[in-house]
C-alpha cells in the first residue's frame, strides 16, 4: 500500500534520512521504532510532503508521492497525527475536526463523519465549542485522533501518540490504535516506547540514525536480542 | 468641545484601526511586517480618488475600487517580496519592503504628481444629536469602517478560507500537514490586509478632501504603532489602539497644542508598553 | 493612414517654425540687443511659478521688441534655472555677472533662492530684481536688490484694517503656518490688529504636511470668534475650508493674505470658500487700462488667465526696460535710476521704491461670491 525505496531527505546540507525502504501492506499496523534524533518524525514528514526527498520514491497504492504536496497526500488517503499532538489551540473543537476535513468538498460526509467521530470519543461531542488549548493532554490526543480520521483516510500515520500522556491514556490510545486498524485503516505507528508498540504491530522497523538497521515480524523483534538490550526495558 | 474632539478621534482611529488590522493580519499569519503597508494605503486611496475625480463615480464604488486596487497591490507585493524569500528570515522581505514602499512612492510622483490631488466632498451635512452637531461624513466613515470589521470577522470566523487563515496562524505547519494552502493562505491575507489599508486610503482622502503620494508615510506608521499596541497579533487589540491614538491625538491638540498631536500619540504607546510588553490584548489571531 | 497624416502634419510645422526663424533673424535687427539675465524655477517644485514668468516676460518682450525695442535696440532673456534652489541661484549668479554683456538681473522666485544670491550681485553690482520675494529683510540687504511684491510688514496691517475696519470683526482667532513665512505673517497682522483695538482669542498653528484640520478647526471654534485669520496657501484653505464646511462651522468669516488669492483656491475649494476674504496684489478684472491690455494679451496668446505671478513678472521686466530706456544698459546707472522709480503703473499697482527698496503695494480687497474673486465695495 505504502512503499518507500532508498529515500534519502536533508535539511539544507545535514543529511537525515539514508536509503531508507519500508512497506506497510493493506490492512497491516507497522511500527518504526528508533531513540531520539533518529529520524522518525522525519520519515514521516517525507511521507507527507512537508519535506521532499532528494533521492528515491514514495509510492502509495501504487501512484508516486514523494513529489506531492501535503494536501495531496491527504487526499491520496494518508492522514497525520503529528508529533505532540498540535491541535489548533484558539479553534474549537469543532473547528479542529473541520480542519481535518480540509481537503473534502463534501459537508454532508463531513457532517456525517463528525457525528461519527463524536460517537467514538463522546467527550469531544461535549467539549465541541471549548478552544483545543484548553483541553487536556489526554483529551489533546484524542481529538487528533479524530481530526485525522476526518480526512476519510485508508492509512493513518501517528507520531509518537503515547508521548507525555497519563498511564491511562496510554492504554486507551494504543486502544483506539488497534481499534481503528482492526477497522481496515492501516497504520504506520513512529513510537519510543517499543514495548507497547510492538505489543499490537504486525511488524517493525528499527531506525537509527537515519538508517533502517532491523525489519521483523513484531514477535520477532520483541525477541531480538539487540532489540531486548536497546530498546526494550525488561 | 470635548465631545466633537472625540467624534474627531474615533473617526480618525477607526482608520488607523483599518490599516492596524492589516499589519495585525501578515505578523499574525506570516510573522512578518511589511513597511509598504503604507505606500499601499496611499495607492488604494489614489485609486478611489481617481474613480471620483475621473470617471466620476459614487463614492461607494471608488471604495471598491481602492479596495480592488489595493488588493492586487497587495497580492504582487507578496509574490514578489514575501513568497521567494519565505525561507530567507526576517530580514530580507523587511528590506525589500522598504525599496518596494520608496518604489511605490515615486511610481504615484510620475503617475500622479507630486502635489495634493483634490477629492471632492461628499455628505457634507451635519446633523444634531443631543445638541451637538455632528458631520454626516464622520458617521459615514464610523460606519463604512464599523462593517468592514464585521465582514472581516464573518470573513475570519464563518468561512473555511477563514477558519485556515486562523489555523494557519496559529501553527502553519499542521495546517500544512492538514492539506492547507499555506501559500495562498499568506497570499489572501496579505491581499485581505492590503485591501482594509486601501478602503482607510480611500475613505481618508474623502474625509481630507485630498490624496498624495507621500500620505502613506504617517498613516503607515500609526498604523503599525497601533498594531503593537493592541499586541501584534490581536485584532481588537488593533481596533482599540487605533482608535486610542485617534482619541489622544485629537485630545492632544485641544488642550495642548497641534504640534503635539504625534509626539503624545507615541509618547502614550511607549507608556502602554512599558506597562505591558506584550501589548494591550496580546493573543494569538483568533476572533474579531 | 492616420500615422502618415501626423508625420506630414508634423513635416508641415517643421518647415513652418524653419522659415518663420530663417525670415525673422537676420532681418529684424542690426542693432546689438540688449542682455536682461532671469534667474526662475523653471524645472522642480516650483516650476509652475518659473514657467508663469517666463510667458508673461517673453510675452512682454515680444510687444517692446515689437514696437522697435529699446532706442532701437531688442531686448534679449538670457534665462537660468535655479529650480528656487540657493545652490542653483548663487552658481546662476556668478555666470550671469561675469557674462559682460548683461545689465541686470530679474530673479529669484523664493526668498531663500534670491537671498543666497543676493552677495554675489552685491559684490559684481548688478541689480536683482525679485517679482515674488517677500521676506522684509531681503531688499534692504544691498544697496543693488529691489523686490516689487510689497512684504508681510505692509500686507498684516491692511489685512488687519480690512477685518476691523471695513468688516467690523474684532474677535479674531488665527491659525497660521508653522513656517518662517507664516509666522511673520501672522505676527504684523496680530501686531497691527491689536492696536486696532481687535481681542485675539486665540493663536494655532499647523505644519506644511498636515491634512487634518478637523481637530485644530474644533478647538477654535470653541472660542467663538468672530473672524479666523488664516495665514497660509490656497491648498491647505482649500482642505481647511471643507472640513470646516462638513463640520457645520459657519458662524465665523474666513480671512486670508493674498497667498490665497489663485484660481485653483475655488477650483479646490469649491463651494466651501464662498465668503472668503482675501486681498490680492494682481486682479485680472481690475478695469484699469494696463491690467486689462496685460490680461487679454496673456489670454489671447496662452489661453489662460494671468495670475499674479505672470503679473509681477511682467512688471518687473517692464520696470526694467523703462529704467534701461531712460539711462542705457549700465549697470551702475540702472540701480540708481531704479532706485529713484516714481508711480510705474504696473499691473500690480503703483511702484514706488522705499529707501528698503522695497515696495508699499495698494491691495485689493477681494471676497469670494458664487465661486470667484470679487472686488469687495461696501
Ligand atoms: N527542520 C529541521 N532542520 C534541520 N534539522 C532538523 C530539522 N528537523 C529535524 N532535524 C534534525 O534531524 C534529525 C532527526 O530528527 P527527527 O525529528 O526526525 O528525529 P526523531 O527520531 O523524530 O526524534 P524524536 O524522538 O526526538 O522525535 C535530528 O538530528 C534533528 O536535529
Ligand atoms: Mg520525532
Amino acid at each position: 500500500m505504502l512503499e518507500l525505496r532508498g529515500v534519502s531527505t536533508r535539511y539544507g546540507p545535514v543529511q537525515v534520512l539514508w536509503n531508507l525502504s519500508l512497506t506497510v501492506r493493506e490492512g497491516e499496523l507497522v511500527c518504526l521504532l528508533g531513540g531520539n534524533a533518529s529520524g522518525k518524525s522525519t520519515t514521516m514528514k517525507t511521507i507527507l510532503g512537508l519535506v521532499h526527498p532528494f533521492r528515491g520514491e514514495i509510492a502509495f497504492r501504487g501512484q508516486p508521492i514523494h513529489r506531492a504536496t501535503p494536501a495531496q497526500v491527504v487526499r491520496a488517503g494518508i492522514a497525520p497525527v503529528l508529533e505532540s499532538r498540535r491541535i489548533f489551540p484558539e479553534l474549537t473543537v469543532y473547528e479542529n475536526l473541520l480542519m481535518g476535513a480540509y481537503t473534502r468538498a463534501d459537508a454532508a460526509g463531513i457532517r456525517q463523519d463528525i457525528d461519527r467521530v463524536y460517537d467514538r470519543f463522546p467527550l469531544l461531542r461535549q467539549r465541541r465549542g471549548q478552544l483545543g488549548g484548553t483541553l487536556s493532554g489526554g483529551e489533546q490526543q484524542m481529538l487528533a485522533i479524530a481530526r485525522a480520521l476526518l480526512a476519510r483516510p485508508r492509512m493513518l500515520i501517528m507520531d509518537e501518540p503515547s508521548m507525555g500522556l497519563s498511564p491511562l491514556y496510554v492504554e486507551r490510545t494504543f486502544e483506539i490504535i488497534q481499534g481503528l486498524n482492526r477497522e481496515g485503516i492501516a497504520i504506520l505507528l513512529v513510537e519510543q516506547n517499543a514495548n507497547m508498540a510492538l505489543a499490537i504491530a504486525d511488524r517493525g522497523y528499527v531506525l537509527q540514525t537515519g538508517r533502517i538497521v532491523l525489519s521483523d515480524t513484531a514477535q520477532n523483534l520483541v525477541n531480538h536480542p539487540m532489540m531486548r538490550k536497546a530498546y526494550l526495558e525488561l | 468641545m470635548l465631545v466633537p474632539q472625540l467624534i474627531n478621534g474615533l473617526t480618525q482611529g477607526s482608520l488607523y484601526a483599518l490599516v492596524a488590522i492589516g499589519f495585525v493580519l501578515i505578523f499574525g499569519t506570516m510573522n512578518l511586517v511589511t513597511f509598504a503597508h503604507g505606500e499601499v494605503y496611499m495607492m488604494g486611496a489614489f485609486a478611489g480618488a481617481l474613480a471620483m475625480t475621473v470617471w466620476h463615480l459614487p463614492w461607494f464604488v471608488a471604495l471598491a475600487m481602492g479596495m480592488a486596487a489595493a488588493w492586487v497591490l497587495g497580492f504582487l507585493i507578496e509574490k514578489i517580496a514575501f513568497r521567494p524569500l519565505r525561507t530567507a528570515g526576517h530580514m530580507p522581505p523587511l528590506l525589500i519592503t522598504i525599496g518596494l514602499s520608496i518604489i511605490l512612492k515615486d511610481l504615484a510622483v510620475i503617475l500622479f504628481g507630486a502635489e495634493n490631488r483634490p477629492v471632492p466632498s461628499i455628505y457634507e451635512q451635519t446633523i444634531r444629536v443631543a445638541g451637538i452637531q455632528i458631520s454626516v461624513l464622520q458617521i459615514v466613515i464610523l460606519g463604512v469602517a464599523a462593517g468592514l470589521v464585521v465582514l472581516l470577522r464573518l470573513l475570519i470566523q464563518g468561512t473555511k478560507i477563514g477558519r485556515a487563515m486562523r489555523a494557519t496562524a496559529q501553527d502553519h505547519e499542521a495546517a500544512y500537514a492538514m492539506g492547507v494552502n499555506v501559500h495562498r493562505v499568506f497570499s489572501i491575507a496579505f491581499a485581505l490586509a492590503s485591501c482594509l489599508g486601501g478602503a482607510a486610503g480611500v475613505m481618508i482622502g474623502i474625509y481630507y478632501n485630498a490624496v498624495y503620494p507621500v500620505m502613506g508615510a504617517a498613516a503607515g506608521l500609526k498604523g503599525f504603532a497601533a498594531c503593537i499596541f493592541g499586541g501584534l497579533t490581536s485584532i481588537p487589540g488593533a481596533i482599540l489602539g487605533g482608535i486610542i491614538i485617534g482619541v489622544v491625538e485629537n485630545l492632544t491638540v485641544q488642550f495642548l497644542a497641534s504640534g503635539y498631536r504625534d509626539v503624545v500619540a507615541f509618547l502614550v504607546m511607549v507608556i502602554v508598553l512599558v506597562l505591558r510588553p506584550q501589548g494591550l490584548l496580546g493573543r494569538k489571531l483568533r476572533t474579531v | 493612414m492616420k500615422e502618415g497624416i501626423m508625420k506630414r502634419r508634423t513635416l508641415m510645422r517643421l518647415l513652418t517654425v524653419l522659415g518663420l526663424a530663417f525670415l525673422a533673424a537676420p532681418s529684424a535687427w542690426s542693432a546689438e540687443p540688449i542682455h536682461i539675465a532671469v534667474s526662475a524655477p523653471l524645472t522642480g517644485n516650483f516650476a509652475e511659478y518659473g514657467q508663469n514668468w517666463q510667458k508673461a516676460i517673453n510675452m512682454a518682450v515680444e510687444w517692446i521688441n515689437a514696437a522697435g525695442g529699446i532706442n532701437g535696440r531688442p531686448i534679449e532673456i538670457l534665462y537660468g534655472d535655479s529650480k528656487s534652489d540657493p545652490k542653483d541661484s548663487a552658481a546662476l549668479a556668478q555666470k550671469f555677472t561675469s557674462d559682460s554683456r548683461i545689465a541686470a538681473e530679474i530673479g529669484d522666485f523664493s526668498s531663500t533662492a534670491s537671498m543666497a544670491a543676493q552677495p554675489i550681485y552685491d559684490r559684481a553690482g548688478m541689480v536683482q530684481l525679485s517679482p515674488t520675494t517677500s521676506h522684509p529683510m531681503w531688499a534692504p540687504g544691498s544697496p543693488w536688490s529691489f523686490g516689487i511684491v510689497g512684504t508681510q510688514a505692509g500686507e498684516g496691517p491692511f489685512m488687519a484694517r480690512y477685518a476691523i475696519e471695513k468688516l467690523g470683526k474684532k474677535k479674531i482667532a488665527v491659525l497660521h503656518i508653522n513656517n518662517d513665512w507664516g509666522i511673520a505673517s501672522k505676527d504684523y497682522f496680530i501686531h497691527a490688529a491689536k492696536e486696532m483695538g481687535a481681542q485675539i482669542l486665540g493663536v494655532e498653528s499647523y505644519f506644511e504636511t498636515d491634512k487634518d484640520f478637523t481637530a485644530v478647526l474644533t478647538k477654535l471654534r470653541g472660542l467663538k470668534p468672530e473672524l479666523i485669520y488664516v495665514p497660509s496657501f490656497y491648498n491647505e484653505m482649500a482642505l481647511m475650508s471643507k472640513q470646516r464646511e462638513k463640520l457645520g462651522w459657519t458662524d465665523a468669516v474666513v480671512m486670508g493674505p493674498g497667498s490665497l488669492y489663485s484660481p485653483k483656491l475655488l477650483e479646490l475649494g469649491g463651494s466651501s470658500v464662498n465668503g472668503l476674504y482675501t486681498s490680492a496684489v494682481f486682479f485680472p478684472n481690475d478695469p484699469r487700462p494696463e491690467v486689462q491690455k496685460f490680461v487679454k494679451g496673456f489670454e489671447g496668446k496662452y489661453k489662460a488667465t494671468p495670475n499674479m505671478f505672470a503679473a509681477v513678472a511682467y512688471d518687473a521686466i517692464n520696470l526694467m526696460a523703462e529704467t534701461i530706456r531712460k539711462v542705457g544698459a549700465d549697470r551702475k546707472a540702472i540701480r540708481d535710476e531704479l532706485a529713484k522709480t516714481k508711480n510705474f503703473p504696473g499691473v500690480t499697482g503703483k511702484i514706488n521704491f522705499t529707501e528698503r527698496r522695497d515696495v508699499i503695494k495698494d491691495y485689493r480687497h477681494l471676497v469670494v461670491k458664487n465661486g470667484q474673486f470679487t472686488l469687495f465695495d461696501k
